[in-house]
């Protein structure tokens, strides 16, 4: 089985499983391969994660369809496990979202969400969001499910209504969007444990993903409590963000203190150990292999 | 179509030309004639990408980027250009793999040294160098499916012998077939004669002789030159018409 399938069908059978799968948000292709070397189920390229990573900036709607494509491309060819997408709104219309499906399968993608906000949108925990009709994001999916050429590659909804209208309208919207097609459902910043109860309660047979983002809407509830509240899927969207960004401005502080990184070397992975970690020996081996003298001894005899 | 179908389907239509394209108007337009397969050519994308008219000016990156585009739009087989291997044999491994996740379903590697260029008379490399790039391109293929075909372009420097023991070489190291590219008629007729290890493909170009014992031909980019040659006569009219306006 090629990659492509092979990923698919892992993320689908974990996500149906009943037992939890652990999805690491990344920003980049060195963070997602750490993550799978930690024991990451499954890698989430998401917008929070790109729009720090590649343009220093905020989750609003500034990271197009492009450049969110690539580093999830990136990501992909980097690790091997399944990597999911954050698909925003689907980039526009329901002709942006045949490409944007078809783009995300061609590359290698999981699967996709896709979500209820206005263009440009915000991240799920910022203030001052505003959501489409129902019928704007059911017509997306309806779309996306016809332009997909897998049923391995899942399409999940989100909604950021509960910040808008509240739960029970975040519920109801979900109802129909999982009656448009969508194969999982993400209701964004629920904002108790109470609430993710409530979630699972109405859609008890539905895969449902939760979001535990770092002084978001939502309590940081444990892997463990959310398989228990009924969740099939749990995000970490900003934990490596923060952590990169935390790491790299102390480094730089102890720098411009000291002159030097001597103080924080014992917080820094070594030459030889980051060598190792992406492979230098494995492409040396490589190039080695195809040598000059190896290939006329081989073929030219 | 499988890649096996198309060798075996060139073979049963030995006139088929397979045309190029650098552009997504033109694919489009192919795509929609039932060729079995496109060329997408390295020259060709970089006139189109960044207005250059040499092949080496374009990098992996931006060619492959071009090339998942088109994937998109073509169910049918895609000829993707792999120029020289991008680089040497480890290049060669990983550009091999970047284009076949890219949508390539027959790499065409030249045996030009790095960087290639668009030219009559273009530098190529030498026999191990070429083998170690086959072997490093075949060996970053996934889908076993997916072939590498080898573009020579030395034939006025290696001579007939020459090339003919490059075949051998690279029939050897597990190439799929053979293009032939800066040749004459002459030592066309002559390779015909001879019995090769691989199918053998040449260039095309308009108004050249498509002699027997050729499996395909691979064009050069005919629609592109027609488009240019159009550009180039409504230009001339568009200038017309403003010295007009501007006499009045």
């Amino acid at each position: 089985m090629l990659k492509n399938n092979k990923m698919r069908h892992q993320f689908n059978k974990e996500v149906m499983s009943g037992n939890i799968v652990e999805m690491m948000v990344a920003p980049d292709a060195l963070a997602a391969k750490i993550a799978e070397a930690e024991g990451a189920q499954a890698i989430f390229s998401a917008g929070y994660a790109t729009s720090a990573s590649a343009l220093a900036m905020p989750d609003r709607g500034i990271a197009d369809f492009g450049l969110s494509l690539e580093r999830c491309r990136q990501i992909i060819n980097a690790v091997n496990v399944p990597v999911f997408a954050d698909a925003d709104t689907g980039y526009g219309d329901l002709d942006n979202i045949k490409r944007t499906v078809e783009s995300y399968e061609a590359i290698g993608a999981a699967g996709m969400f896709i979500e209820d906000q206005v263009w440009p949108k915000r991240c799920g925990h910022m203030d001052g969001k505003k959501v489409e009709p129902t019928e704007v994001l059911e017509a997306k999916l309806r779309a996306a499910k016809s332009a997909r050429k897998h049923d391995d590659f899942l399409i999940m909804s989100r909604t950021d209504a509960r910040a808008v209208y509240g739960l029970d309208d975040a519920i109801a919207r979900s109802k129909r969007y999982r009656a448009a097609g969508a194969d999982f459902i993400f209701i964004e910043a629920p904002q108790s444990v109470a609430e993710l109860e409530k979630i699972h309660e109405a859609f008890p047979d539905t895969p449902l993903m939760a979001n535990m983002i770092e002084d978001g809407k939502t309590p940081l509830t444990k892997k463990e409590d959310l398989q228990e509240l009924g969740f099939n899927i749990v995000v970490h969207p900003n934990t490596l963000t923060y952590t990169q960004a935390y790491a790299e401005k102390t480094l730089l502080e102890t720098l411009k203190r000291d002159g030097s990184t001597k103080a924080y070397k014992d917080r820094m992975i070594t030459f030889p150990k980051f060598n190792e970690f992406v492979g230098l020996d494995r492409v040396n081996a490589r190039d080695a292999e195809y040598s000059p003298e190896k290939m006329a001894r081989t073929y030219m005899s | 179509m499988t890649q096996t179908n198309l060798l075996t389907y060139l073979d049963q239509h030995p006139d088929t030309i397979i045309p190029a394209s650098g552009d997504g108007n033109t694919f489009r337009m192919l795509s929609d004639e039932g060729f079995p397969a496109i060329l997408i050519d390295g020259t060709l994308t970089a006139n189109t990408l960044i207005a250059e008219d040499s092949q080496g000016m374009l990098t992996l990156s931006e060619y492959a980027k071009f090339l998942r585009d088109m994937r998109l739009k073509k169910t049918g087989r895609l000829i993707a250009d792999l120029q020289s291997g991008f680089g040497n044999p480890l290049n060669t491994y990983y550009s091999a793999m970047e284009l076949e996740r890219s949508g390539g379903d027959i790499l065409l590697l030249n045996d030009q040294t790095y960087p290639a260029h668009t030219t009559a008379e273009p530098h190529t490399t030498t026999p191990e160098d070429l083998i170690g790039k086959l072997r490093a391109a075949k060996d970053a293929l996934e889908n076993s499916d997916t072939q590498i075909w080898i573009k020579l372009e030395g034939i006025q420097s290696y001579g007939i012998e020459g090339i003919i023991q490059r075949i051998g070489y690279l029939a050897k190291a597990g190439a799929d077939a053979i293009a032939i590219d800066h040749y004459d008629i002459d030592q066309l007729a002559q390779l015909t004669e001879r019995q090769l290890p691989l199918p053998l493909m040449e260039t095309w170009t308009p108004g050249m002789t498509q002699i027997t014992g050729i499996s395909g031909w691979l064009d050069k980019g005919s629609l592109t030159s027609a488009i240019k040659n159009a550009q180039s006569d409504a230009i001339k009219l568009i200038k017309q018409g403003g010295i007009t306006y501007a006499e009045k």
